[in-house]
Parts: C-alpha cells; sequence; structure tokens
C-alpha cells in the first residue's frame, strides 16, 4: 500500500512540475486535478499497452461495438475505484489538506450522447473490460458534445459545451494510424479485363479521420480496453491540389467543411430528415472503424476466410448501418473478394442491435442524397436487395406484397433507404434490448422478416455498470454493503442478493436510512444551488430524470401534481405524505413539444413553491442540465423512480434500473425492463399501473380510445385538464398552455394520459401512505437492491459475448485459474492445425488440452498438426496429454509436431519421444509432410 | 579459519494445486538465469522441479487441495541445491525404483511416468529422506563455471 501511496505521490509532483509547470504550493484545484488525471492516465496507457499484447499473443477475436454516441460523463473517479487507487489517493490528498471528491467535480462530463443509448455504450465498455473481453467501442470525437441546458424564464436554452477543452489532454491522438475516407464522387462505368462489369468510383473528395483511443478499464484494473474516437480533417494532399488551382477560399472551404463532420453531435430524438452532415457522419463513423478493423484484421492474416473468426462488429442501432455496404464494397472492390462470399463474411461478422420501435426513430435516407455522397455504395445497396428480394420471391412466391414491406428501398414520391432493413439483411443477429420489446419487434414491426430468419432475432436485455452506478456514485452505500455482505457484488451483482436477509434488519435498516438522508441532503445543496428552491429532505423525493419526450409521459407526472395541488388548496386535502418533485432533462432543440414540457414544469414550480398553503408540503423543481454526474447525485437521493412511459413505447430503459440500485422504489408501467424488474424485484416491492401494450394497441387499433369521454365521466380529470387550458399555471403569459387541452382531448391524446390517469393517482396513493411507514418502505427499498442483480450489463455483456460474438475472455496467464486452456484449431487443405495458445502446456493445462483434442479426433479430425510455436514449457503430464492423443488416433491417423523450441525439444529428447513423433522446424514442412501421406 | 558464508536462499511456498505449480516453475527459472544458466540449462531445472512437485501434489498428497508445498533453493559457491518438502505420503519406495519404457508400438507408449527419470537426468545428485513428518527431496545441480 505505501509503495502504491509514494508512486501515487510522486506521479503527481512530476506532472505537476513537468506537464503543467507549477509548484505545489502554487497550484489551484484545477492543476491539482489535472496532475491527478495524468498521473492516472500513465497508469492506464501502461496497461492498455500489456492489454493489447496480451490480445495479439493470443490472437484473441476481438469485438468492435460501433455506436455514434458513448456517453461517458466523468471518468476519473471510476478510473480510480477500477485501479484499485480510490482509497490510496484520497489519503494522499487528505495529507495535503486536500479532499478527493471536491478535486473530482472539476472533471467535465464527456457528453458524447444524447441519453440511454450513449450511455448504455458506455456501460457495456466498463463491463467488456471487467470481464477481460477484447472489445473496443468505435465512436466520432464529437468538438462539441449535447448542449448545456440554461433554463431562462422556464424555457430551455442551449448553450455550446466544448468538452475537448480538457478532455483532449487524457486522450491518445494515433496520428499515425489515420485513414483516408473517400465521399462524393461519380461512378465510372467500365469492364474488367474479362468483360465482366468493373465500376469505378472516380472524382472523389478525401476526408481524414484521426482516432483518439480513451483508455477503459475494468475493475481490478487488468484489462485496459479503448474507446476509438474519429476526428475529421481535411487531406494536406488534397488542400495543396487546390491551392496549386490557386482557388486558395475553396481549398478553406473545403478544410472548414471537412472539419465539420465531427464537430457537433446530433441529438438523436429529432435529426430532420435529409441532413446531409448527419449522414455524412454516419458514413464517417462506419468507414473509419472497418477501415482500422480491416489494417489490424490484416497486420496478422493473409486472406480473409477467417475474418468472422476473429472480428465481430456490433451496429449500435441503424447509424452505423451503412457498415453492411461498406464492408461489401471494401472486399468486393479492393480486395477482389467474390461476392457470395463477402456477403457470407460481412453477414457472418455483423450483427444489428434495434434500440427503438417508435416509427418516428425509423431512420432512413433519400437515394438521391446518398447518392451523391456515396455513389457506389448506393450501386451495392440496390444489388444487395436485389438478391435479397429474389430470396423473398422464391421463399413467398404467392406474397408479392412481402416484397414491398421488406425492400431495404422503400419506393414512392421519394425512394428512401431503409436503415433498419439493411442492418437486418446484412447481419447474422438481430437484438431487441428488453423482453418486450424483442417479441414486439418480432411481432409487430419485423414480422415478415422474424418468419424469414427466426433464428437471428434474440433478446439481449439491457443492464447498467453497478461500479459507476453504485462503487462511484454511492460510496456510503456501497460501503455498507461491502461491509454487510463482502464486495463480491462489485464483479458479480448477483451476489447482492445477501441482502434480502438483512432488508428487516432494524440496525442495517437504519445504516441505509442514514445514507438516504444524507444522500438527500446533498441534493438538497444540489436543488438550492441551481435554482434557490429550497426543499426538505424529510419529504417523499419523488423523481423524474430522462430526455423530455411525450411518450416518456413527463406531462402525467404534472397532472399528478396539479391534482395534488388543487386537492390541497381548493378541497383542502393534505396529500398522504409531503413531497419534493423532483425533474431533470434536456428536451431536443428542435422538438416543441418537448421543450414546451420544460416550460410547463418550471411554470407550475413557480406557482405552487410560491403559494404558502403549499409550504413544506408539496415542491416542484427542474433542475437544469441533467447529465452523467448529475444523475450520479440525484438517483442515490431518490424515494421513488417515475418509469411511466406509455406502455409500449420505451424499448427498455435503463434509469429505473440505477434508482432499484441506489434503493429508490419504481412507479411505472408495464413497458420496458419495467416488466422483468417486476419479476425479479416481486409486484409488493414496486408500484404498476396502468395500461398494458396489447390493452394500448388493441384501442389503436379500433380506434376505441375516446379521451373526451374520460373528460366528461372523471371530475377529477377534467379539474387537472381544465387548470391546464386555464392561465393559472401562466398568469403572465396568457393560453400558454392551451395547446395541452386540444393536445389531450381533440387530437386524440396519442400517449393515454386521460386513460391511465386515475390508476397513476391509485398507485401514487399508496406510495404515499407506505412511505409514512419507514421500517415497510425501507425494507422495500432494501430488496430492490438486493434484487436488481440481474439488470448488471456484466450480464448483458455476458450473454453478447456467448450468443452473438463468440467473443471469449484473455486474461494474463497468472489469473486464468480454473479457466478453459486458450487453444486455437484452424483447417488447412483438409488438415487440422492445433496451436495451444498458452505458454505452459503443463499437469494445470493437461487434461483440459486432452479434452479440446480428443473432442477434435472423434468429430473425424484424423490427420492433426500441432504447432506449439506459443509453448515455452511443457513438463511430463503435457507430454503424456500429447502421447495419449496419439494413441487415441489409432493406428490411422497422424499427429505431426511443429514448431518446438529448442528448450521444449529437450523434453521430448530426454524422453526419448522425439523419435515416436514426426517433428518439423515449419508448419509448412509439417503439412508438407502429412498431405505426402496421401488421404486420411 | 573464517567459517563459509552463508548461502544465498529464498523459500517458495504454494498451495498443493495444480494451478499454483507454474507460478514455482517461472521463479525456478528466473533464479538459474539468475545464476548463469543457459536457456537450455534454466529450462530444464525447473522441469526437473516442476516434475518433483508435481509428484508432491499426484503422490504424497493425492491431489488433495490446502496443503502446503515447499521449494527452499540455496545458492552455494559451486551448486545450487533445491529441497522440495512436503507432510504428506512419503515417496521413499518410488524414488527408488528403475523403470524403463517400451517405444515398440504405439498402443503401449507410456502416457507419464518420466518424472524421476527426467530428475535424475538432468541433476547432478537426487536424495530422498523423509524426517519426521516432513519428506524431503534434493536436488543439486553444479554451477556452470563450477561444472
Amino acid at each position: 500500500m505505501n509503495k502504491v501511496k509514494s508512486s501515487l505521490q510522486k506521479s503527481l509532483h512530476h506532472h505537476l512540475t513537468y506537464s503543467l509547470g507549477k509548484k505545489w504550493e502554487e497550484s489551484d484545484e484545477r492543476d491539482l486535478f489535472y496532475a491527478l488525471a495524468l498521473s492516472v492516465r500513465d497508469r492506464l496507457v501502461k496497461r492498455l499497452l500489456s492489454t493489447e499484447e496480451r490480445y495479439c499473443h493470443g490472437d484473441s477475436k476481438r469485438l468492435y461495438f460501433l455506436s455514434i454516441e458513448f456517453l461517458l460523463g466523468r471518468s476519473l473517479a471510476n478510473n480510480l475505484h477500477n485501479l484499485g487507487i480510490y482509497d490510496v489517493c484520497r489519503e494522499v490528498l487528505e495529507e495535503k489538506g486536500l479532499e478527493l471528491d471536491q478535486l473530482l467535480e472539476q472533471e467535465n462530463d464527456a457528453a458524447l450522447g444524447n441519453g440511454g443509448l450513449g450511455r448504455l455504450a458506455a456501460c457495456f465498455l466498463d463491463s467488456l473490460a471487467t470481464l477481460a473481453l477484447p472489445g473496443f467501442g468505435y465512436g466520432i470525437h464529437y468538438e462539441y458534445g449535447l448542449f448545456r441546458q440554461e433554463i431562462d424564464n422556464g424555457y430551455q436554452r442551449e448553450r455550446p459545451e466544448n468538452w475537448l477543452a480538457e478532455a483532449g489532454l487524457l486522450g491518445i491522438e494515433r496520428r499515425d494510424e489515420a485513414c483516408i475516407v473517400p465521399i462524393y464522387g461519380r461512378i465510372e462505368h467500365g469492364l474488367d479485363l474479362e468483360g465482366n462489369y468493373n465500376p469505378m468510383w472516380m472524382d472523389w473528395h478525401m476526408v481524414i479521420g484521426v482516432p483518439h483511443d480513451i483508455p477503459i478499464v475494468g475493475y481490478g484494473g487488468t484489462t485496459v480496453n479503448y474507446l476509438r474516437l474519429f476526428e475529421a480533417r481535411p487531406s494536406t494532399e488534397f488542400d495543396i491540389q487546390i491551392f496549386n488551382e490557386g482557388d486558395y477560399f475553396r481549398a478553406v472551404e473545403q478544410k472548414i467543411y471537412s472539419e465539420s463532420i465531427s464537430k457537433i453531435l446530433y441529438p438523436s430524438d429529432l435529426v430532420e430528415p435529409g441532413r446531409e452532415l448527419r449522414l455524412l457522419q454516419e458514413y464517417f463513423l462506419v468507414a473509419c472503424a472497418l477501415r482500422d478493423i480491416l489494417r489490424h484484421f490484416l497486420q496478422n492474416h493473409q486472406n480473409f476466410r477467417d475474418f468472422s473468426d476473429k472480428v465481430a462488429v456490433q451496429l449500435n442501432d441503424t447509424h452505423p448501418a451503412l457498415a453492411v455496404a461498406e464492408l461489401m464494397r471494401i472486399l468486393v472492390d479492393e480486395y477482389s473478394v467474390p461476392w457470395e462470399e463477402a456477403w457470407t463474411i460481412t453477414q457472418q461478422s455483423l450483427a444489428y442491435t434495434n434500440h427503438s420501435i417508435l416509427p418516428e426513430a425509423m431512420e432512413k435516407w433519400p437515394v438521391s442524397l446518398l447518392e451523391r455522397l456515396l455513389p457506389r455504395h448506393v450501386q451495392i445497396i440496390y444489388e444487395i436487395n436485389r438478391r435479397f428480394l429474389e430470396k423473398v420471391a422464391s421463399t413467398w412466391p404467392q406474397k408479392l406484397e412481402c416484397q414491398d414491406h421488406m425492400s431495404i428501398i422503400e419506393t414512392g414520391s421519394v425512394p428512401q433507404v431503409r436503415m433498419a432493413h439493411l442492418a437486418i439483411v446484412g447481419s447474422h443477429s438481430v437484438n431487441g434490448v428488453s423482453a418486450i420489446h424483442t417479441e414486439l419487434l418480432q411481432k409487430n414491426v419485423f414480422p415478415d422478416f422474424a418468419a424469414l430468419w427466426p433464428e437471428k432475432f434474440n433478446n439481449k436485455s439491457n443492464g447498467i455498470t453497478q461500479r459507476r452506478w453504485l462503487l462511484t456514485a454511492n460510496p456510503p452505500l456501497a460501503g455498507l454493503i461491502s461491509r454487510t455482505i463482502g464486495d463480491h457484488w462489485i464483479t458479480d451483482a448477483l451476489r447482492l442478493r445477501d441482502l434480502e436477509k438483512f432488508a428487516d434488519n432494524p440496525a442495517f435498516q437504519e445504516e441505509f436510512c442514514a445514507i438516504k438522508r444524507v444522500n438527500k441532503e446533498r441534493l438538497q445543496r444540489i436543488i438550492y444551488e441551481t435554482t434557490r428552491v429550497e426543499t426538505n429532505p424529510d419529504t417523499l423525493f419523488d423523481v423524474q430524470t430522462k430526455r423530455i419526450h411525450e411518450y416518456k409521459r413527463q406531462l402525467l407526472k404534472v397532472m399528478h401534481i396539479i391534482h395534488e395541488y388543487l386537492c390541497l388548496v381548493e378541497d383542502g386535502c393534505l396529500p398522504p405524505v409531503p413531497r419534493t418533485y423532483i425533474f431533470a432533462g434536456k428536451a431536443a432543440p428542435g422538438y416543441w413539444v418537448a421543450k414546451q414540457m420544460i416550460k410547463l414544469i418550471n411554470n407550475v414550480a413557480q406557482i405552487i413553491n410560491n403559494d404558502l398553503r403549499t409550504q413544506d408540503l408539496l415542491k416542484v423543481v427542474f433542475i437544469p442540465d441533467y447529465k452523467v454526474s448529475l444523475a450520479e447525485k440525484i438517483i442515490p437521493a431518490a424515494d421513488l423512480s417515475e418509469q411511466i412511459s406509455t406502455a409500449g413505447q420505451e424499448a427498455s430503459g435503463t434509469s429505473n434500473m440505477k434508482f432499484a440500485l441506489n434503493g429508490a422504489l419504481t412507479m411505472g408501467t408495464l413497458d420496458g425492463s419495467n416488466i422483468e424488474m417486476l419479476t425479479e424485484i416481486g409486484p409488493e416491492n414496486i408500484y404498476i399501473f396502468g395500461l398494458k401494450a396489447a390493452e394500448i394497441a388493441a384501442l389503436r387499433h379500433s380506434g376505441g380510445y375516446r379521451p373526451w369521454d374520460y373528460y366528461e365521466h372523471h371530475p377529477q380529470i377534467r379539474r387537472v385538464v381544465d387548470a391546464l387550458n386555464s392561465n393559472l399555471f401562466c398568469p403572465a403569459e396568457h393560453s400558454c398552455f392551451q395547446w395541452l387541452f386540444s393536445n389531450l382531448l381533440d387530437q386524440g391524446d396519442k400517449y393515454f394520459h386521460l386513460a391511465d390517469f386515475l390508476p397513476y393517482l391509485e398507485a401514487q396513493e399508496r406510495a404515499g401512505k407506505e412511505f409514512q411507514t419507514p421500517a415497510i418502505w425501507t425494507r422495500k427499498a432494501i430488496l430492490n437492491v438486493a434484487r436488481v442483480g440481474k439488470f448488471s450489463s456484466d450480464r448483458t455483456i455476458d450473454e453478447y459475448a456467448r450468443d452473438i460474438w463468440g467473443l471469449k475472455p484473455c486474461l494474463p496467464e497468472a489469473l486464468r485459474e480454473g479457466m478453459d486452456m486458450q487453444i486455437e484449431g484452424k483447417q488447412v487443405d483438409g488438415l487440422l492445425v492445433v496451436t495451444p495458445l498458452e505458454k505452459r502446456l503443463d499437469a494445470s493445462a493437461a487434461a483440459d488440452f486432452k479434452g479440446k483434442m480428443v473432442d477434435w479426433i472423434n468429430a473425424g479430425h484424423q490427420r492433426i498438426i500441432l504447432d506449439l510455436s506459443r509453448v515455452d514449457f511443457v513438463d511430463s503430464s503435457g507430454l503424456g496429454a500429447i502421447v495419449s492423443c496419439l494413441k487415441t488416433l489409432g493406428g490411422n491417423g497422424d499427429l505431426i509436431i511443429c514448431c518446438v523450441r529448442e528448450t521444449v525439444m529437450s523434453l521430448f529428447q530426454l524422453t526419448r519421444m522425439n523419435r515416436v513423433f514426426q517433428m518439423f522446424n515449419s508448419e509448412a514442412e509439417a503439412i508438407q509432410a502429412a498431405k505426402a501421406k496421401g488421404p486420411a | 579459519m573464517t567459517p563459509p558464508p552463508e548461502p544465498k536462499s529464498i523459500i517458495l511456498s504454494i498451495e498443493s494445486r495444480w494451478e499454483n505449480i507454474s507460478l514455482v516453475g517461472v521463479a525456478v527459472q528466473a533464479v538459474c538465469a539468475y545464476v548463469g544458466f543457459s536457456e537450455l540449462d534454466s529450462f530444464q531445472v525447473q522441469l526437473a522441479v516442476v516434475e518433483s512437485i508435481n509428484n508432491v501434489v499426484k503422490h504424497a498428497y493425492g491431489e488433495q487441495s490446502g496443503q502446503e508445498a515447499k521449494v527452499a533453493i540455496k545458492i552455494f559457491p559451486d551448486r545450487i541445491s533445491f529441497q522440495i518438502l512436503d507432510t504428506g505420503k512419503t515417496m521413499e519406495s518410488m524414488y527408488q525404483e528403475k523403470k524403463e519404457f517400451s517405444l515398440t508400438t504405439r498402443a503401449n507408449l507410456p502416457e507419464g511416468g518420466w518424472g524421476l527419470c527426467i530428475i535424475r537426468t538432468i541433476m547432478d545428485k537426487v536424495t530422498y529422506e523423509t524426517v519426521g513428518d516432513t519428506n524431503v527431496l534434493t536436488l543439486d545441480k553444479y554451477l556452470p563455471q563450477a561444472g
């Protein structure tokens, strides 16, 4: 421990002096933050290099996770925890009179994502590294991440957020691995020497993608993977060409245009159709990633035969779906791989995750736009589609409509490419992110595809990393849990179950409540600092934090608040329990309804908080600028978590898991992962209300939902809707919220607020009453923590690795205790070449080695070449296993050994086994010798 | 006359599990390289020590984990000496026997039992004794310059 401490001290001093040019006594918190961040970076980079060496040594299969978003948030605290130096670091700083927590607040969030999809990608990276899986994130190095939200007169204002100002310091820029991406241009139709059609993509422009690697450390510090983000830069060669033509301004314009590709992150839920720059971003990501993947693959492999044995590419939603066309183009055009072979390689290596069934989230791009940007890709997409529709026609010759439904190209006045169809056709796996979502995908969204390829469709229920959302976000609770049941839960979340026995333990309950109280007090301070609203931590903290979107129904929550308020001021009824309603979330800048919702929440807050009659009973706050680091403070302080989307709309949702992990009870509809949480946590520990997805679908189908009936028959509903229609919450801005009245009644209440309102009130009433009995509430809260273990992203990643990627953990040899021996078998000219990838073939590995060999022999392999080039130690047990394999082969088979090191050879000589086996210096000689024997 | 200096020494101790033996193996290899053995000799000495501990885990402890196996290494001016200590069943009789292997047909090939032969071939001196509860196998190998 002391050694770790003194090394950290030295590191801090070193970076203060040499990286920042400061003396300790002159440095401020910001300087110390940088010195610490750089010291941690040193440790990460060292391990990153050794991890890479390990992967290379084992020629491990690699996963590339392509995502247009990675919502990392802050990294430093997480890195300290995962490296196991958090406490040491705190001590070192305390000795200098500094608080680690305060220093950590200096870090800006890396907000390279909008919400769930991007945060999921970040949780996955943490799990991949913790599970020692060779998995890498590939994304875009946006200069401007998600906007900073300010609230001005209740309205959201967007401000630019330049996260790079500091984060740039911590990444690793890899100019030497930059890649060239062609865009625009035209197709020259031609024929090759044999008269086959041979199109040429000509006159393209060139953009350079420069990778920046962000180290991702797994818990325990053994594995450091990376997130590779590509920055778009203009090609200097191209500039010079234009300069030479004398057009200085055009050259500069070109430079600016190229750079703009990675300038800004678009809001995911409202990308306007036809936004050329967004399409360019998607292509830029895919083109850079695939070039990088192929470059790495070809370093160790001569041809593409075993590409899908070494490479898995996961498409996180359809944004990287152009990978299908780009991989085909590279294989067919650049490497002359025949179309059918290229198609097999493409399908076997790509897999697609769908994240939304909302029709507006289904990406489509006009063919005309694509043709201008990527003319060759359009040709390839049409060819893929032609062959695919042939298959559809031969499968269902009678059902012509299937070809229309399933076509990758949507015909019509503006023909468009359906990106989801492209992704499904080009992948070997299509998965949804919760049980209900996957079911809806198969039944309602892509039923024809599910009928054609039932084996492609599978479910991978989302998860979150407990290391960020409990260990880092809630150190007091993490500490209590570790003191009570040990710390195995950090890498095995199912162990949280051991807490069940403490659910009724008064001493444990007391500590649990005290921690919740501390977290609520911290949030109380943040609320005051950001909104100047005084809140009371004794009240029930009822929290809805997420993107603002109609289907997530912030409006339903607001209606509940208005109902409580009117009951109090008009009827004189006190609420069952005093509550603080807490909102946070961003609206897409172009999404008017969502932005109005923020205005409504702020106005309702203004009226209620300033009404003396509500004092200490009701408070409403909207905390501005929701982001990962703010979520880490809100979630541990929540009592009740609002997950109230219209059933059938939320693919999964993951904030519900984060809240439950921190001991908040869920108020939710039967939507997304709420359904699986209900099963795990138990109906008595979660508040479920409202219409089910099937009921809503039936109502939509029949047109039987009539919101006016609800309005007319239920005075409670009428009063709330009328209040929205009146100027009660907009005294100075008359009629500001009248649109809601028509939205809820005349326009059919698309999200079923009125239908779910009364059941929602009833569930809230129940929750309020139970909160009054702390022993009951706390028991439920503890059981939520204990039973949410299934929703760890470690479980999710383990399932992806096993079912979709075929990815195995790659640990250093010293940690591989009890794990399967790493051994590779490949077929060369009808022979099996077996290469043990471990350094040692000794008593601990012999049985496993023999088992795998016998499996191969039983599978019919009679002529085997054993390549011992990676093995530097064999003992008599290992040798015995090799001899045993020879005996298993019987009289007809052959086991030929090659590439034996001199040292290992001495064992063969000592035991005279060199006389028993045929042994060769190289694999080629061994293969030749085996072939010379004729057919086995 | 001054007494000879105490030899440099190190004691390695492991729990009797197969996975642990490689740790002793790599440590022995490193010590051998340190005293000047060639790569080939270092490998062979490692092999002899690993075979000895394999015997301890397999025969003395009957593959039971939770027992201790120790290797005491001493470096004398002329030789390096390894003492493999265990508190399991004695292997006295095993260390006496001499084996011959037949390599005539594939079906008859031995799948093990080379350990002792390897140890005797590689090391310059091999002694086995049981003192009280402790079995001690001593393996000596002359250092390169002394050999």
